[in-house]
């Protein structure tokens, strides 16, 4: 019972924040998929950890970690810290170039 | 960029990459960092800090500053286009 009660606390202070958000934003769709480019850097970086992290408990990360231990760490979480930066630096820096055409025509 | 500098940074990249294959700590959790962290993931602790140094390194050596110019000069080549049009 405790659980439901928890869960449902939950969805409800999330109904609460988005219906309080969608009156103080503009309903378009820079607003909606960019924040409006208000996004900084420390909000931007918590979202792709949040973003990286639901990925993993969806593959089973948390199942795995039960099975196998805490070294399941370094199997997703660390060679994700190298290989996303990475891929932002050489992949998304050209996909964000006005020309990004010429990148990948 | 130099031949030289490319070199290293790509050299630095793959060592980065090959350090995070840990096979030495698979079968084992002692030592215990601190008396309660296994070996392993005191290791990988280690390795996201080493990651986010490299990405430092490159943001400072390899940043591709050309992307950036070829920006100013479509919002350059944009404005001339609209002016030709008035």
């Amino acid at each position: 019972m405790i659980p439901v009660i928890v869960v449902s606390i939950y969805l409800v202070i999330i109904a609460v924040i988005g219906s309080v958000a969608f009156r103080k934003t503009q309903s378009n769709t820079e607003d909606f998929f960019l924040a409006n480019r208000t996004v900084g850097s420390m909000v931007f970086f918590l979202s792709l950890f949040a973003t990286n992290m639901t990925a993993f408990a969806i593959l089973g990360s948390s199942g795995q970690a039960y099975r196998q231990g805490i070294g399941i760490y370094g199997l997703m979480a660390s060679s994700s810290g190298l290989v996303i930066p990475l891929t932002i630096f050489f992949i998304g820096t050209r996909l964000w170039a006005p020309d990004a055409g010429r990148f990948f025509s | 960029m130099k031949a030289t500098k490319v070199l290293f940074l790509t050299l630095l990249i793959v060592l980065v990459y090959f350090l995070h294959q840990d096979f030495w700590n698979w079968k084992q959790a002692e030592p215990f960092v601190f008396g309660f962290l296994p070996i392993g993931l005191a290791y990988h602790a280690g390795y996201s800090v080493a990651a986010a140094i490299l990405m430092a390194v490159l943001v400072k050596l390899a940043w591709p500053g050309h992307l950036e110019n070829t920006e100013s000069q479509a919002a350059d080549k944009e404005s001339k286009n609209d002016g030709g049009h008035g």
